[in-house]
């Protein structure tokens, strides 16, 4: 662990390589990036350009092929399976375009189960996903099965999935990419709001509109950062 | 009809898009199907068929019984003498007897396999000689009886089919037979002889009521009859115990006061064995069957739910729920035709396997073929089969939600939809698969036990061979103990001959010798008098036997030369009849009491031998002197170091330089004949086994194939949750547990099941508990290793899901 000095990401000279038979393809070159704790920042590119691979190896569902990764100060980038999975249960929470919520399980169930992976208690996990599902404004639907609520609803119930485990950082995959635009603004204005609130964000999406609510956006280009720019005031 | 063929047409089609689908599921209903019609057809042609004679159903076999012989099988002939004039039930009642004469006429002499039978016998069955005439009744008296008709099989390979031979002599036993006529082609004796071949010559009985034998309490012959027209067997059974009641009353000293006609239909009677176990066995296979389907089933439900979006936009296009449904239907229509058509094949290999290894005690068993009912049979099963595994899937696949199936390319949600009905499947394949593990384990240690059980004497390395001392030289008795004196002398001269006996009754080969024991010093009265079997045996017998002293002393040759008679008897016959004294001293006869005949004194006690089978319990045993009672058809037992064709050789050539006529047959060695008396157990034990695996791996593949699916199905729901932080271990608790939930519910309906049944399985058992809880536990933990193991290859793959591939996918 090394200090990090209000850093909680830091990548150096990340690159990532897909082989498949004959083929190399390169999806990310030389990404140098830091985030800081509390930063809200999208990550924004034509389709292709490697966002979601980024944030895959942000979120450690991938490793990178090349380079350094700290999280919090810890080097990530070599962990095993079995070490990826549980920082991933502990300090990142993430919210999909598809919401990825599983239907046999109620709202209530979908948030518990990061806490259950933890080995949390129930009385404790009662409290957290309460907490969480009070927080997106979904608390009263606790008995419901996703399949019994709207799009919006559900990525709400997702965002609190991702909340109640308490995480560093909030990993966003086009979380607006399944929602229609009223309930796609709703979305954006939950995650501006858990950012006021000390929430570290990191979104990926392809929709300028959605990239401006960021205090700072990375372009991304050919798996390469082109540009960054920064917001002075979040939100347009 | 158009519409219909594209349906074919189109699931011809998709059968061969999915080449793995098509086969798993075709070879899956083959086995069902084929473990069926084999079975079917033995069931058809040995339980279905009626027997070969007029009006079959008409036809019982009679027998005496009393207390003390419970399940009769025998009756003399004064007791049916007596009957038939009493009877009012019964048109007819004829008698036979197996009968072996020797055949002298060729260039060695042979037995011939013959019957004796009453001169109603062939017209009490509707048979009439293809050529020749009958058995008139003035030729069925003890003078007049020298007379034969000929099987068509005899006649055709002994005398060429030359129609000539009637009216010509063949010598039998050296006294020449007239052969009156020829029986026709179409004529099966079925079970009426137990011999092992069909008989070949059929003589008249030859008995009056003036001859010792025919004596009420003679009971050595068997009795079939024909009821009345109108008369139930039920009518006929209470009329004829009535009639033994009666007799019991009129003539005490001759029928005990239990006495009891035991009236069976013809074919119960021969049948009464083997048709539990073989209706056992076609339970056992419509069990495999039901788990093929439930496997298919669970198939083609997995499919019908990959196909929701097509049937979907079929739907959306204008195609009705029926026509969707006929259409998934002809697709399992297909399968099960395809199941169908591999069945009849397995069943036509099975069939022959079946005839091939099946067990002389299962009578008809030639006659089994695949025939027009047996192929209607699966052609039902196979519409049936088709209709039960294609049903559910089709309907389920009808009633889409068309709507949320067209938009699930964008769908939010992961997982499995909870399919109740294919978890249903699998539980009631793991049950199904349990009974018959259960009971082909059962079985299994029935066979062990018994092959276990100690038959009272050492069968290795022991050779046994019948001979028998016929014509005019051997009237004499003396003359027949000579010969049998001279060549077990000559036997134990031969090299590596260890030792060598005789006997009346050889122990497990199927001879039936019992007689009364009469003590001198405690008179019982007739009907009480308790029966042994009789051995007549040389004094080196229990040597060569191996059969172990208990007390006293074997005999000796000194006993075989001398006056006296001795007698030795078995454990049991010391332990029932003297309890309280010691019975060496004592002093009996065996058959009637005969106070003018000499006593033979009882000098040792031998251990017991199971005289009916390693399965059977032993019984009162008695031994006495051949040379007191002279038997002139023994068996010879030989120990020997040398190898069973050496000695069939050596032991003929012995017996033939001292008589060329005497004849030779049944030469075996002794554990070839244990082993025969364990075939039907062995049979039923196999197969009931073959079709345990069967079912066990048949529920196997259904489990694996409903993990699989679910894991296939749930790989988002894994990805996601990995992506959330469940470790692998998480991932194989959450699918392990799915599956031994199903194992689980399965195994308690399968114990709740097989306790039910195993009432059916209590006459095949030997030495065990039809509800055994060490065998249930043992079972439990194969079926459930063999489910865990079936999970394993799914479960692995689930723990190997990549979370950001899974995510990719979803």
């Amino acid at each position: 662990m090394v200090e990090t000095n209000g850093t909680l990401i830091k990548m150096e000279g990340v690159k990532k390589v897909f082989y498949t038979d004959e083929v190399e393809t390169h999806a990310l070159e030389e990404i140098h990036l830091e985030i800081k704790k509390g930063q809200y920042i999208s990550i924004a590119g034509p389709s292709g350009c490697g966002k979601s691979t980024l944030l895959s190896i942000l979120g450690l569902l991938d490793s990178p092929t090349e380079g350094n990764y700290w999280l919090n100060g810890q080097p990530v980038a070599k962990l095993t399976i079995s070490e990826r999975t549980r920082i991933r249960n502990r300090e990142i929470g993430f919210i999909f375009q598809a919401f990825n919520l599983i239907g046999d399980l109620t709202v209530y169930e979908n948030v518990e189960l990061p806490l259950t992976y933890r080995g949390t208690s129930a009385a404790e996990r009662k409290q957290k996903v309460q907490q969480a599902l009070e927080r997106v404004g979904m608390a009263h639907r606790l008995r419901h099965y996703p399949s019994q609520l709207s799009g919006g609803q559900q990525q709400r119930v997702a965002v609190a999935r991702a909340l109640v485990g308490d995480p560093l950082i909030l990993m966003a995959d086009e979380p607006t990419g399944n929602l229609d635009s009223k309930n796609g603004e709703a979305v954006m204005e939950l995650l501006r709001d858990l950012h006021r609130n000390g929430a570290t964000i990191c979104m990926v999406t392809h929709d300028q509109r959605y990239a401006n609510f960021a205090e700072r956006t990375i372009h991304l280009f050919d798996g390469r950062i082109v540009e960054e720019t920064q917001e002075a005031e979040v939100g347009a | 009809m158009h519409t219909l063929w594209e349906d074919v047409h189109y699931g011809v089609r998709m059968l061969a898009k999915s080449p793995a689908f098509t086969v798993v599921a075709v070879v899956t209903l083959a086995l069902g199907i084929g473990a069926n019609t084999a079975l079917f057809s033995v069931v058809n042609a040995v339980l279905l068929h009626s027997l070969p004679y007029r009006q079959a159903d008409r036809l019982v076999a009679l027998a005496a019984g009393d207390r003390e012989t419970s399940d009769p099988i025998k009756v003399s002939y004064g007791t049916a003498e007596d009957w038939k004039a009493r009877s009012r039930t019964l048109q007819s009642i004829a008698l036979y007897q197996e009968w072996t004469p020797t055949w002298t006429g060729g260039s060695a002499p042979e037995i011939v396999y013959g019957m004796r039978v009453t001169q109603g016998f062939f017209p009490l069955l509707g048979v009439q000689p293809a050529r020749g005439r009958a058995i008139f009744p003035e030729d069925d008296r003890p003078d007049r009886w020298h007379m034969v008709l000929l099987s068509h099989a005899y006649w055709v390979g002994r005398f060429a089919a030359n129609p000539k031979v009637i009216g010509t002599n063949i010598v039998l036993d050296q006294v020449p037979f007239q052969i009156v006529g020829i029986l026709p082609e179409s004529f099966q004796p079925v079970s009426f002889s137990d011999a092992g071949s069909p008989p070949e010559v059929w003589a008249p009985l030859g008995y009056d009521l003036s001859l010792p034998d025919a004596c009420r309490t003679c009971q050595h012959l068997q009795s079939v009859a024909r009821l009345k027209d109108g008369v139930s067997v039920e009518q006929a059974r209470a009329e004829m115990n009535s009639i033994a009641a009666q007799l019991a009353q009129q003539f005490p000293k001759e029928y005990p006061p239990e006495s009891f006609v035991k009236v069976t239909p013809l074919g119960e009677s021969w049948y009464g064995r083997v048709q539990s176990a073989l209706w056992m066995l076609l339970g056992a296979t419509i069990l495999v069957l039901l788990i093929a389907c439930a496997n298919v089933a669970s198939l083609l439900l997995a499919r019908a739910a990959s196909k929701q979006r097509e049937v979907a936009l079929r739907a959306a296009l204008g195609a009705s729920r029926l026509r969707i449904v006929r259409q998934l239907l002809t697709e399992s229509a297909l399968v099960s035709v395809l199941g169908g058509l591999g069945g009849i094949s397995l069943a036509f290999w099975g069939t022959k396997l079946l005839i091939l290894w099946g067990p002389q005690a299962i009578p008809r068993l030639s006659e089994v073929q695949v025939d027009r009912w047996v192929l209607l049979f699966t052609l039902f099963v196979s519409v049936a089969t088709g209709i039960l595994t294609g049903l559910a899937p089709a309907l389920q696949a009808a009633h889409v939600d068309q709507r949320e199936a067209l938009q699930q390319t964008s769908r939010s949600l992961v997982g499995v939809p909870h399919s109740g009905f294919r978890s249903l499947l699998v539980v009631a394949e793991m049950a199904c698969a349990f009974v018959l593990a259960a009971g082909s384990a059962l079985l299994l240690k029935s066979f062990v036990r018994a092959m276990d059980v100690t038959p009272g004497f050492d069968a290795q390395r022991l050779y046994t061979t019948n001979f028998a001392l016929i014509g005019p030289n051997y009237e004499d008795p003396k003359a027949v103990v000579r010969f049998e004196r001279e060549v077990l002398e000559r036997i134990r001269a031969l090299p590596g001959v260890e030792a060598a006996g005789i006997t009346s009754n050889l122990p497990s080969g199927g001879g039936l010798d019992q007689a009364g024991l009469q003590i001198q010093d405690r008179p019982i009265p007739p009907p009480q008098v308790p029966s042994v079997d009789r051995y007549q045996v040389s004094p080196d017998y229990f040597r060569a036997m191996g059969i172990p002293l208990e007390r006293g002393r074997l005999f000796t040759e000194a006993d075989a030369a001398g006056v006296f008679p001795v007698a030795v008897i078995g454990e049991k016959t010391a332990r029932e009849i003297w309890p309280n004294e010691d019975p060496i001293g004592k002093r009996i006869q065996l058959g009637g009491r005969h106070e003018d005949r000499s006593w033979a004194e009882i000098v040792g006690i031998v251990g017991d031998v199971h005289q009916y089978g390693l399965d059977s319990s032993t019984t009162p045993q008695a031994y006495l002197l051949y040379s007191h009672y002279p038997f002139p058809r023994p068996c010879l037992l030989i120990r020997s170091r040398t190898d069973a064709r050496t000695l069939t050789r050596e032991t003929q050539s012995q017996l033939w330089s001292l008589d060329r006529t005497v004849p030779i047959w049944n030469p075996a060695m002794m554990e070839e004949i244990l082993s025969t008396s364990l075939s039907r157990r062995r049979f039923t034990t196999a197969l009931f086994s073959c079709f345990g695996f069967l079912a066990l791996l048949l529920a196997a593949t259904g489990i694996y194939c409903v993990m699989s699916y679910q894991v296939a199905r749930r790989t988002g729901e894994i990805g996601i949750r990995m992506a959330l932080g469940a470790q692998r271990s998480d991932v194989l608790k959450m699918i392990v547990d799915g599956g031994a939930r199903l194992t689980a519910s399965g195994l308690v309906l399968g114990v709740a099941g097989a306790l039910s049944l195993s009432y059916l399985l209590r006459r095949q058992l030997y030495g065990i508990s039809p509800n055994d809880p060490l065998t249930f536990f043992e079972v439990l933990l194969v079926v459930a290793l063999v489910a865990l193991a079936a999970c394993f290859i799914p479960t692995r793959r689930a723990t190997r899901v990549d979370p950001l591939v899974a995510l990719r996918y979803e």
